[in-house]
């Protein structure tokens, strides 16, 4: 028996979806029904786009933990882990659930939503809707580095944390408010010591060399923002391989 | 086969819940784990399944460590819970999305066993009660036709008679290549299909031996003169002892009484065990 087979991802994604489906159609019905709701209360599709986007955003916390679902609930833990699935296999499936199935199920409730609003729109059109979430912002690649930054958090955190999620996810929070914080003060004291030095010339030297090389340094920045998510994933992988998810 | 050498695992550094623990079972047994609540045997069995991982020593199934969670090993293997959940699908839907995992599946034994345990294919899973669910389970568990059978508590939620089918279905699935290890303390629903003993307590391994072996080296019922009595205790029928058996004397094991035993006077046990 191969160590790796895509054949049993396909049989671990069916099971998955499968024994899963209430869970995935709860989620699914939840993300529907805030930009109907708010669209229709509106009358305007451009609203449920609106709902539609923020939704697309911060939805990976909620695929991340129906992927994990399984392994860390009491009921089902045992089960799941002992199916026959290597753990490349396991987290290959949770690439392609996070990575592919979670954006595009969000298009489509996006989609449905802005039909659905439509017949009680007074103000936006179906075709403004539809170019407001998809052509300016569900298919830009910031976007989806963005999405990818927060479901990979989540499925990091989902298989890191053995105890409480929601301990876990404060702490997560607490950590990137922390990290933000100590950048910013890092940063204001640095700005502060190389003006006190008066080492204006300097300061000058480096802004000028930025604003030479801007092309560069857009495409680092970029390398630096796409990595996160891949350094998630990849941390995600590890904790999957080194320890159980939970006791 | 299943080995764990000097295996110790705990929830937290300072409380161990499985210590020393070395153990071999081998294929062609039904092997019985027994042990007080809380003494680590279902927490030996996630062991096992490589659910969790030992603090220290190791544990190999048919040579690997199952840790590392190799696809082949665990379509030879399979573990039924204590407890669980199933989805809300029927016994056909739940076998069509999970059979393709193990090769050696076979659907018409599962509707055999099925019919046999009284369990309705047809009917949601988790719409039934939990020993409903246990007996659906213990059917597409059989029907796998995997060489490592892992039971914890098989029999508790199951009714008399599913109980009694249970133990029919179990004693002819075990063949040479197969193993089935049956953690319980429902010894007496068990008694008369395990043939390999293992009693954990606090400090490991309190004994592991076939159930031959404990009846050549003990004798159990009521004690006669000059016997040496391990232990005994009272019952409606009399007192009822362990006795060392110097006269290689023929009698019924009484799983019960030789784990009171063990548990009362668990050096003397070792070390007529140890005695070659």
């Amino acid at each position: 028996m191969k160590s790796f087979s895509i054949r049993r991802v396909a049989h671990y994604a069916r099971y998955h979806y499968t024994s899963m489906r209430n869970n995935y159609l709860g989620v699914l019905l939840t993300m529907l029904a805030f930009p109907v709701v708010f669209g229709i209360m509106d009358k305007d599709t451009c609203v449920a786009a609106e709902i539609s986007m923020s939704i697309y955003l911060f939805a990976g916390i909620a695929f991340a933990l129906r992927t994990t679902w399984a392994m860390r609930n009491k009921g089902t833990l045992v089960l799941d882990s002992a199916l026959p699935v290597s753990k490349g296999e396991r987290f290959t499936f949770m690439l392609f659930n996070l990575a592919v199935a979670y954006p595009l199920a969000c298009f489509a409730v996006a989609a449905l939503s802005i039909l659905l609003v439509a017949p009680f729109s007074m103000e936006g059109t179906i075709a403004e809707a539809m170019n407001d979430y998809f052509l300016r912002f569900a298919f830009e690649w910031a976007v989806y580095v963005i999405v990818q930054i927060v479901a990979s958090a989540s499925l990091l955190i989902n298989l890191a944390a053995r105890r409480s999620l929601i301990v876990a996810y404060i702490c997560a929070i607490v950590g990137v408010i922390a990290f933000i914080v100590g950048a910013s003060y890092a940063g204001v004291q640095l700005a502060n010591a190389l003006y006190d030095m008066e080492s204006s010339e300097w300061v000058d030297l480096m802004v000028a060399d930025i604003e030479a090389n801007a092309e560069l340094v857009r495409w680092i920045i970029i390398a630096i923002f796409v990595s996160i998510p891949i350094v998630f994933y990849a941390l995600a992988y590890s904790v999957l391989r080194r320890r159980q998810v939970k006791w | 086969m299943i080995k764990t050498e000097n295996l110790t695992f705990g929830y937290s550094r300072r409380h161990k819940v499985l210590n020393d623990i070395t153990l071999e079972l081998d294929k062609g047994h039904i092997h019985g784990l027994l042990g007080c609540n809380g003494i680590g045997k279902s927490t030996l069995l996630k062991l096992f399944v490589g659910i969790m991982r030992p603090q220290s020593g190791r544990v190999t199934i048919n040579g690997t460590d199952p840790a590392k969670h190799d696809a082949a090993t665990f379509a030879d293997m399979m573990i039924i819970p204590e407890e669980f959940d199933l989805p809300n699908i029927t016994l056909e839907e739940y076998a069509s999305i999970t059979a393709p995992f193990y090769p050696r599946f076979d659907r018409g034994s599962m509707m055999h066993y099925a019919e046999e345990l009284q369990v309705d294919t047809r009917r949601k899973l988790n719409a039934m009660s939990m020993g409903q669910r246990k007996k659906a389970y213990i059917a597409f568990a059989l029907a796998t036709n995997v060489r490592t059978l892992l039971m914890d508590e098989p029999t508790n939620g199951l009714d008399i008679p599913s109980k009694g089918v249970f133990r029919r279905l179990l004693a002819s699935y075990v063949d040479e290549e197969r193993m089935v290890v049956i953690s319980t303390h429902q010894v007496a629903d068990v008694e008369k299909l395990i043939d390999n003993i293992i009693i954990l307590d606090a400090k490991g391994v309190a004994l592991a031996a076939t159930t031959m072996e404990i009846c050549r080296r003990l004798k159990f019922g009521r004690a006669a003169e000059g016997d040496k009595v391990i232990y005994s205790e009272p019952t409606i029928a009399g007192e009822m002892a362990v006795a060392e058996n110097e006269t290689e004397e023929d009698s019924m094991l009484n799983i019960e009484l030789l784990f009171n035993a063990t548990s009362a006077n668990r050096d003397h046990i070792v070390e007529l065990f140890n005695r070659q």
